[in-house]
């Protein structure tokens, strides 16, 4: 069991900042999950915690043992890569002991790890096999047991799971993830894809553009984003959002016909958003327009509505998504109001692109 | 169109050689005869010869790949201005033909008490430039994943090269051992240079014996180049084998 402490870690590159400042903790057998976007500087903070890169400054501990200067090979971490990163000119079982091997773990010791990796994956039948002969979760599924063989303080996860068409990707999914709680390892897994993120991480780092925007639960992610940004890269679909003014403790829309009271807020630039699921087609709402588009999901619906334009500002055009039942009677092209779910409205202060 | 071609091709290719291996087998009368391979494995000491380069050639060609396949790695390694400096070292030592060269090199092969010995026909030919950029480019196609996998795995630098970037590089390991050997099996004029003992000359030093100042005898040269080929030609079948592409496959995301 092992801890990771990484505090005020910043990676800049020249004038181009990867990482500002991070500080985030990952207690012994969680598993932390970094989301966000391509570019956000994800893997660039796997890769200073693996020692593949040098943080600029501040410091990553693990287990209270600073980590800087200690090369990747001793810092006693294993890495699953995207694309795998199998040894193509060793089989299956000399790849889940390379690691192991490399560490003078004895043979005897290190054959029946990998008995007990390969059983524990199903890849029995497939341990003379070379990578080429393997199909991609296969591959993956070897990628995953040399980390396991080795028994690292700490396994890092770089989207593991991308390079795998979707079908694949949920069956592995739920695999990891019964791992992960089974074997109660500390772990550091970056994904730009929200499930995964939801489903793996006992907490969320989200980030964007090298700097932490939140971090919790995924509950606390999911249900009360701390940012705009947030808000909207998480959820599918993501939380419906309106960009406007809090002037006197009253949040009016620009590009809606929308006025909310927003008492005790700063004034200012402001969003407001609102999750579809806490959306109801009523006769009656705060907003009101036109349905555009009906996305019948077989155990949903998904209807979007155009919100009436606020008077003198036709130009500008809001979609809102709300979840209804699979049988809702909305029809395209009809009026529509949404009425919203009481505490459902979120604020976020500030300008929609900080 | 292209089929035309490639027939064209192959005669202006294999044309020489057919005529070479009809003077061989040929008297002038027309006769098939094997005097002609005597000739030359007796006036020429073909045979001695042809083991003599074969030697050599191996020799240089084991030199180039266990001595400049570190330096390139190094080179696809390093960023740094050493490296750039190498770079432009060797680029200089490929703008150079060996044989502006020739001066220098004879002083410091007969300073080193190499002259003629096999081992001063070896050396000079064995520090070729053009190799460590060959191999270079096949160290920088291993994947920069698969050489962090080993780093965080516990491997050092060493043992990275030896246990993942030689196997992975091993086609063109071969390819460039097979270079090595042919450039050096070929090569006429340092040895020529170097060799004063007539039982130390490799095959074409010794061919070259067979034509007098003012005549040659044809067949018996042809019966000799004929010979000559069969140990390039063999290496080349065995070799073919072993140049074996795809190996990289399925350690990437394919």
């Amino acid at each position: 069991m092992s801890r990771l402490a990484i505090r005020h870690v910043s990676c800049r590159y020249g004038p181009v900042v990867a990482l500002e400042e991070i500080t985030l903790d990952v207690p012994s057998g969680q598993c932390l999950v970094l989301l966000g976007p391509s570019g956000c500087g994800k893997s660039t903070l796997l890769r200073c915690i693996a020692g593949l890169e040098q943080p600029s400054s501040g410091a990553i501990e693990l287990d209270g043992r600073p980590l800087a200067g200690v090369p990747p090979a001793e810092r006693d971490v294993a890495m699953v890569f995207q694309d795998y990163a199998l040894y193509p000119h060793l089989t299956v079982a000399e790849n889940l002991g390379f690691g192991a091997k490399a560490r003078g773990t004895p043979p005897a010791e290190l054959a029946e790890r990998v008995a007990a990796c390969a059983r524990r994956l199903q890849l029995e039948p497939l341990l003379e096999r070379r990578p080429a002969e393997l199909s991609g979760g296969q591959r993956q599924r070897v990628a995953v047991g040399r980390a396991l063989a080795r028994r690292p303080k700490l396994f890092l996860f770089d989207e593991p799971l991308s390079n795998l068409d979707a079908r694949l990707r949920s069956a592995l999914r739920a695999e990891l993830r019964a791992l992960l709680r089974e074997l109660a390892v500390t772990s550091v897994y970056v994904t730009h894809d929200q499930v995964e993120a939801m489903t793996l991480g006992d907490r969320i780092s989200v980030l964007r553009a090298g700097r932490l925007e939140q971090a919790g639960t995924p509950a606390e992610i999911y249900g009360e984003p701390a940012t705009r940004f947030v808000a909207s890269f998480l959820g599918t679909p993501p939380m419906n959002l309106l960009d406007g003014r809090i002037e006197n403790s009253q949040f009016e829309a620009s590009g809606a016909a929308l006025v909310l009271a927003a008492p005790g807020r700063p004034a200012g630039p402001a969003s407001v958003g609102v999750r579809a699921e806490h959306l109801r087609l009523a006769a009656e709402g705060p907003l009101r327009g036109r349905v555009v588009l009906v996305e019948r999901l077989g155990h949903e619906a998904l209807v979007h509505v155009e919100l009436a334009a606020r008077p003198g500002r036709a130009g500008e055009r809001a979609v809102w998504i709300a979840r209804a039942p699979a049988d809702c009677a909305a029809v395209e092209g009809e009026a529509a109001a949404l009425a919203v779910d009481d505490g459902a409205w979120k604020f976020f202060v500030g300008r929609s692109d900080e | 169109m292209s089929s035309f071609l490639r027939m064209i091709a192959a005669l202006l290719l294999l044309g020489p050689f057919a005529v070479a291996a009809w003077l061989a087998v040929t008297a002038p009368d027309g006769a098939i005869t094997s005097v002609n391979i005597q000739k030359a494995l007796q006036q020429g000491g073909l045979l001695r010869a042809l083991a003599t380069s074969a030697a050599v050639a191996a020799a240089v060609a084991l030199l180039q790949v266990t001595a400049l396949a570190p330096v390139a790695w190094w080179l696809a390694r390093s960023p740094g201005r050493m490296a750039a400096g190498l770079r432009i070292a060797l680029w200089a030592a490929i703008l150079l033909p060996m044989e502006a060269a020739f001066v220098p090199l004879f002083e410091i092969t007969a300073k080193l008490g190499l002259y003629n010995s096999l081992f001063g026909v070896v050396l000079p030919q064995a520090a070729a430039a053009f190799q460590v950029f060959f191999l270079e480019s096949a160290f920088r196609a291993v994947p920069r994943s698969l050489l962090e996998a080993a780093h965080l795995d516990g491997l050092g630098e060493a043992e990275i090269f030896r246990q993942i970037a030689v196997p992975l590089a091993r086609p063109a390991l071969a390819s460039a051992a097979v270079l090595g050997f042919l450039g050096a099996y070929g090569s006429f004029l340092w040895p020529l240079v170097v060799l004063r003992d007539a039982d130390l000359h490799t095959v074409p030093v010794a061919l070259a014996q067979l034509t007098g100042q003012f005549s040659a005898d044809l067949r018996a040269l042809a019966a000799g180049a004929l010979l000559a080929v069969i140990p390039s030609t063999i290496l080349y079948l065995l070799a073919q084998s072993s140049v074996r592409a795809g190996i990289g496959q399925g350690a990437v995301k394919g």
